[in-house]
């Protein structure tokens, strides 16, 4: 049984970069190359390529590289061609001075530097850097060379919008930031870079606006991301679970879109974005619960278009987590209430059912969520069987095989299609976990269930925090200007402030008096005239 | 874990001990109307049961079309108390009885001139009845009036619904809510009005009818009303708009409809000598709909003479009412909260023998009749002589 | 982060203040009233909340002096440690019944109107189970539901406007003052055992405030909002339903709302007002457990932390025993409601603010005297 201590062995054994094995360059090549294909265990994947130096001095030199995660182009290019065909280096007297001038004149590259540790050398090595040495020098020049095969910029598969821009985040960091700095071209943006993951050693950058993040955020994030210390970081989702506030919950307490301008957004509102690379998905903290209910297209839209497309999400929320629950608490409970006509035709539906409504409810919405999980792995192709199977030939025969009632094919089918409403699926997920314990609860205390099981997901709800701000803000908040942009979005002339409960502190976001109009227009063209 | 672990217990445990109020909707016999007959020892209670295949879109059985069955089941039986005979529904009722969903409450003149203490109790103490029900009284036994077929609607409860909530329309007829009943029983000094329905035959069909009003006295039902006297009712209690009223014109005596728009009643109340004085004061603003006389109502002067006639019809059809309150000794025009609302102090000492001052008091009735509508001729609908210039 | 002292910003403590307010006295105490000055009680509701309004001033005003204490705290102060200990555990128990009640209103909606059959037991086990979980969390989740409960309440009376227009008689309420003024005042103290207990919760709230400047002006405002809120349910239940009907009922707000709907689909809402109303009942019985809590651990002097979170499971069994025996017999409960409760009430809710205020004036007094 490891103990805690072989832990800790094990975990210094594995950190590449620990004291321990500080190893020199050597001022011999092939000592060198071997030093370097010794660290990486004879990897197949290591390119050598060992030439002569076109100079007065015919020395021997060597660039490493790895296949596949370097540019050939640019190493044939800017190492090979400079130092082989380019005979610059006449005056060179010594290895040193060569040296000297292979990294003053020789390297036409942005990113060159100087390494002397064989075990830093192997770390660029492995990021896709190439590894230049000098037969006679200690010393390594670094020359930046990565780059690999990777997926364009292409449309967002996640999150779809009818208007609004069409450009998503890729697996590459570097370009995911780009595509924030293409629509925030401000000085404040700022960008730290951590790394994290001993085997993956994954770059991890956060992103904000400089004086309008709250500094506490800010200092909070990098404190938790320095926290971290793991094997590997695959996704954002590590990264998620090991600093959110409440694991346990199960709401989201963070975030995460794949569209730039979406962080963009979340970046100028005073969020603190987390891009880590090899993922599309950017995190984005401090999270509000309603973010979740939220699309990029609300704000695209006209307000009072987006005003509507948001009711409707609060309503399709609510409806799939209760609406199940409700139907029991009304068909088993609460007779009285549903009008007379139509609780007549519900008993009709039900006539002859062999389960009690319960058993109904619970049969039918375990059927839905595998044919949904079903449907969700296949190709595309197959996903549409899936669904027809699915769709007709179950929910059909089932009724009138006296299965289940009609009523109730109705409810799982609404609750479905309002659980897919809600634009992010991790939130979505959280309707469709808590709806069984409210189904239950219904089944035995009918609508006092239903709110005895409501004020706990309330207070659980009240009680969470995300990076210092309450989980039900700004419902549940002091200041009544941040709900203009809530359940209502309020048109952009009138949001004269950043939300308060994310920046900390009042901050005026444009000037006052934009409301348009003719009036406003003609004023200005008669000041011109 | 131990948490996640207890909670769950928690939940089956619940499930185990049992869903102590579940009943599924399709094992309930919704009861739609209650019919309350007198017997020689208790209750007889008539419950009209809907059956929920009639409301199902598919029906199911093709047997049934054969047969052609009523589309309600009626059941009945007897028992000491009413909640008795409720329970001893059970013994022939496979499915639960369930009372929330009743419409009409309908009691026979023999039980309502018996102990309405106990019914009302009963429909006021259990927490499945609603308020909003309709009481209403009928003229021998009530369980037949909800043995009827209706023509339009599926089951007859509805039916008496609906006609109750039209009753405006005639203006011969009331409705009330149990709800406003009971208010009225409580106080000591007003009594209610119910709906008076009854059966009659049009063609070779039963049907039932709504007629008059049934008046109560603090304790007991007190009598009829006639079609007139209800009309008064209403005209007093501020529920006729809508209703029409036939007069006949005051220039040939053919008759006259009029359509109440508007009837506003005021009541004003005076003392004289310990003994209270009424004064109705009543205004309307009528519509002609249809007219056989052939008076030309353009000339304002006419027209004043058929409003005056109109009054003079209210009036009656007022005093007639108020001579019925007076004979039944039933304050169910509510003179008694109005005296209370303007003479406060001296209500006091009035209300003590407000049974004998209210036959006694003084009734005093004006009414205010204007017909500023007449529909949509200008003239009367009369063939124009061609030669009738000269 | 963040996790400096528990506070309440002013909405929140406004909000808490509605959901004290209203809930319990439209339930119960319209019977109560009704039974006592007919159609004139709403009168005595708005009397009972003025003279509340009153008290409220008074008790900010000796809540100012001591700056971040509680009436428990500051009564050692003013009256010295013995009869401060004493106060302290008046309080606690004080607080204590008046959740057992609240919860037992509760209860009773259920128990006779919505779960019939349902063991009484299982019932409270449930409810003071939720409670417990809310007090768990403490007071600021506590605020922060109040606001929701407070929306949901705006909700419902508005929902009860909208369905009893209909049948609003304006003649059910006249003539004003008809059993005579002494009376009314006289009922008004029926109103007052149930709307005066938030000058005692102001005065263990107060501490909390984040704005001790505008915690006076939401105080009043949430004794003020409350009291609208169940004067005007007094008024439409009188014009729905007459003060007879209600005076019949035990429970008339549930019989009010089962003789309105809305249009004609929607007849039976009374399980969906409820849904409305729970939240407030949660709400006030939360921040009633909270204050006895409070006020035994200042009595005591606890200062742990873990021992706070145990004392919630204390209370929480403390209270299940208590509702239990005040409302499993539905007659003794009506009884002790409605004619006993209000000798332990009014004493604690009115004596208590005027006998600090008495100490202080005397003590400043006394201190005047020294001074020259």
């Amino acid at each position: 049984m490891p103990t805690f201590k072989d832990f800790e062995h094990k975990k210094k054994k594995s950190f590449v970069s620990g004291p321990s094995e500080q190893l020199s360059l050597s001022k011999d090549l092939s000592s060198n190359i071997e030093m370097i294909r010794k660290a990486m265990g004879y990897a197949s994947d290591i390119l050598v390529r060992e030439f002569t130096l076109a100079s007065d001095i015919e020395e021997k030199a060597a660039v490493i590289a790895m296949s596949g995660l370097s540019k050939n182009d640019l190493i044939n290019e800017q190492i090979l061609g400079s130092l082989m065909l380019d005979a610059r280096f006449k005056d060179a007297n010594s290895t040193r001075d060569l040296f000297e001038q292979i990294k003053k004149y020789g390297m036409p590259n942005i990113n060159v530097k100087e390494e002397v540790n064989v075990v830093n050398a192997v770390n660029e090595l492995i990021t896709g850097n190439s590894v230049l040495f000098l037969n006679g020098m200690d010393k390594a020049l670094i020359v930046g060379s990565h780059g690999w095969n990777e997926r364009q910029v292409s449309q967002p598969i996640t999150e779809n919008v009818i208007r609004g821009p069409r450009d998503s985040f890729t697996e590459n960091i570097e370009s995911n930031i780009a595509l924030i700095r293409r629509r925030i071209k401000s000085p404040d943006l700022r960008v730290d870079s951590i790394k994290a993951g001993t085997q993956t050693k994954t770059d991890i950058s956060i992103v904000y606006l400089s004086g309008i993040a709250n500094e506490n955020v800010v200092d909070e994030v990098k404190n938790r991301l320095k926290r971290i210390e793991i094997d590997a970081i695959l996704e954002s989702g590590y990264i998620e679970e090991l600093i959110e506030d409440n694991p346990i919950s199960p709401f989201p307490m963070i975030e995460h879109s794949e569209r730039p301008d979406k962080v963009s957004a979340a970046v100028l509102e005073g969020r603190v974005a987390i891009l880590v690379d090899t993922t599309p998905f950017v995190l984005m903290v401090p999270t509000v619960f309603f973010q979740f209910l939220q699309s990029a297209d609300d704000y695209y839209e006209r307000y009072l278009i987006g005003s509507l497309t948001r009711v409707v999400r609060i309503i399709s929320y609510f409806i799939s987590v209760v609406l199940p629950a409700l139907y029991i608490a009304l068909t088993s409970f609460h007779q009285e209430m549903i009008p007379t006509s139509l609780a007549l035709s519900l008993a009709a539906s039900r006539e002859g059912v062999p389960f009690p409504s319960i058993g109904e409810v619970l049969l039918m919405e375990v059927i839905f969520e595998i044919m949904r999980e079903a449907g969700l792995r296949l190709p595309q192709q197959t996903g549409q069987a899936v669904s027809i199977v699915g769709g007709l030939v179950i929910g059909q025969a089932a009724v009138q095989a006296g299965i289940v009632s009609q009523a109730m094919v109705i409810i799982v089918a609404l609750t479905g299609i309002s659980s897919f409403a809600i634009p992010a699926f991790n939130a979505a997920g959280s309707g469709r976990l808590l709806r069984f314990p409210l189904i239950l609860l219904a089944s035995v205390f009918g609508l006092p269930g239903i709110l005895a099981g409501l004020s706990i997901i309330l207070i659980h709800m009240s009680g969470l925090r995300s990076f210092g701000v309450n989980y039900l803000e700004p419902f549940v908040s002091t200041d009544s200007y941040v709900l203009k942009d809530t359940v209502i979005r309020a048109p952009w002339w009138s949001v004269l402030q950043y939300p308060g409960f994310i920046t900390g502190r009042r901050l005026r976001r444009m000037r006052a008096g934009m409301k348009p109009g003719p009036a406003a227009g003609s004023r200005k063209n008669s000041d011109n005239e | 874990m131990r948490k996640i672990f207890l909670i769950l217990t928690l939940f089956l445990l619940f499930f185990q001990a049992g869903c102590w109020n579940a009943r599924e909707i399709n094992e309930l016999a919704f009861v739609l109307s209650v019919a309350l007959d007198k017997t020689d020892n208790g209750f007889k209670v008539t419950a009209q049961i809907a059956k929920t295949e009639t409301y199902s879109k598919t029906p199911t059985g093709g047997a049934s079309s054969a047969v052609k069955e009523k589309p309600f089941w009626l059941v009945s039986s007897t028992g000491k108390s009413i909640f008795e005979a409720v329970r001893n529904m059970a013994a022939v009722s496979s499915r639960r009885i369930f009372w929330s969903h009743i419409k009409v409450i309908i009691m026979s003149e023999e039980l309502a001139k018996g102990n309405l203490q106990e019914i009302f109790d009963f429909f006021s103490r259990n927490p499945e009845l609603r308020f909003r029900t309709w009481v209403a009284v009928t003229q021998g036994e009530a369980g037949k009036i909800l043995d009827v077929v209706p023509i339009m609607e599926k089951d007859p409860s509805l039916n008496i619904e609906k006609i109750i909530e039209k009753t405006n329309l005639t203006g011969k007829a009331c409705g009330i809510m149990l709800k406003d009943f009971l208010e009225k029983y409580m106080d000591h000094y007003t009594n209610p009005v119910a709906s008076r329905i009854v059966l009659t035959t049009q063609g070779d069909k039963t049907v039932v009818k709504l007629d008059g009003a049934a008046v109560f006295g603090s304790k007991k039902m007190a009598g009829w009303l006639n079609e007139n006297e209800t009309r008064g009712y209403l005209w007093v209690t501020n529920k006729i708009s809508g209703s029409v009223r036939v007069i006949n014109c005051p220039y040939d005596g053919l008759p006259v409809t009029l359509e109440i728009k508007k009837g506003k009643t005021n009541i004003k109340s005076t003392i004289t000598n310990g003994i209270p004085q009424f004064t109705i004061t009543a205004e309307t603003s009528a519509k002609i709909t249809e007219k056989a006389c052939l008076t030309e109502f353009r000339d304002p002067q006419s027209l004043h003479g058929l409003e005056e006639v109109l009054a003079s019809a209210i009036r009656k059809d007022i005093e007639s009412t108020v001579t019925a309150a007076q004979n039944f000794d039933s304050d169910f025009l509510d003179f008694s909260s109005v005296l209370h609302r303007a003479h406060k102090t001296e209500w006091n000492t009035l209300s003590a023998n407000w049974p004998q001052l209210f036959s006694k008091s003084e009734v005093k009735i004006h009414v205010k009749a204007r017909i500023p509508e007449v529909s949509l001729l200008a003239k009367s609908l009369v063939p124009i002589e061609a030669s009738g210039e000269k | 982060m963040n996790q400096g002292k528990e506070t309440i910003s002013t909405n929140q403590f406004t909000a808490i203040l509605v959901c004290c307010t209203w809930p319990t006295i439209i339930n119960y105490g319209s019977g109560f009233l009704a039974r006592a000055v007919g159609h004139d009680m709403w009168i005595s509701g708005i009397m009972s909340v003025l003279t509340t309004l009153l008290f409220v001033i008074t008790i900010v005003y000796i809540g100012r002096k001591y700056p971040g204490k509680t009436i428990v705290e500051y009564s050692k102060d003013l009256l010295g440690t013995f009869l401060s200990k004493l106060l302290g555990l008046v309080l606690t128990v004080y607080f204590t019944l008046r959740a057992a009640n609240c919860i037992s209103m509760y209860i009773h909606h259920l128990t006779d109107f919505l779960l019939t059959e349902t063991p009484f037991l299982v019932v409270t086990v449930l409810h003071i189970a939720v409670v417990c979980y809310l007090l768990w969390k403490g007071p600021e989740v506590i605020a922060r539901m109040g606001i929701i409960a407070f929306s949901l309440a705006i909700l419902f009376h508005f929902l009860v406007f909208l369905a009893s227009l209909s049948e609003i008689n304006f003649n059910r309420l006249l003539p004003f003052f008809g059993p005579g003024i002494i009376n009314v005042t006289k009922a008004s103290f029926i109103a007052d055992s149930f709307v005066g207990i938030n000058q005692i919760i102001i005065a263990m709230l107060l501490p909390l405030v984040a704005n001790q400047k505008k915690a006076l002006r939401s105080a009043a405002a949430g004794v003020s909002i409350g009291g609208a809120f169940f004067v005007f349910y007094f008024i439409v239940e009188l014009m729905v339903m007459g003060p007879q009907v209600v005076a019949l009922m035990r429970i008339a707000s549930m019989d009010f709302v089962r003789s309105i709907q809305i249009t004609q689909y929607l007849h039976r809402f009374e399980s969906f007002m409820v849904a409305l109303w729970y939240w407030s009942m949660l709400v006030q019985a939360g921040i009633l457990i909270y204050c006895a809590q409070k006020a035994f651990v200042q009595t005591v002097g606890v200062k742990k932390e873990k021992t706070n979170k145990i004392l919630v499971f204390a209370f929480g069994i403390v209270i299940i025993i208590l509702t239990y025996f005040l409302a499993y017999d539905r007659v003794f409960f009506l009884n002790y409601r409605e004619f006993k409760w209000q000798y332990l009430a009014l004493p604690v809710n009115y004596g208590l603010p005027v006998l600090l205020l008495l100490f202080m004036l005397l003590k400043k007094a006394i201190h005047a005297i020294r001074h020259s």
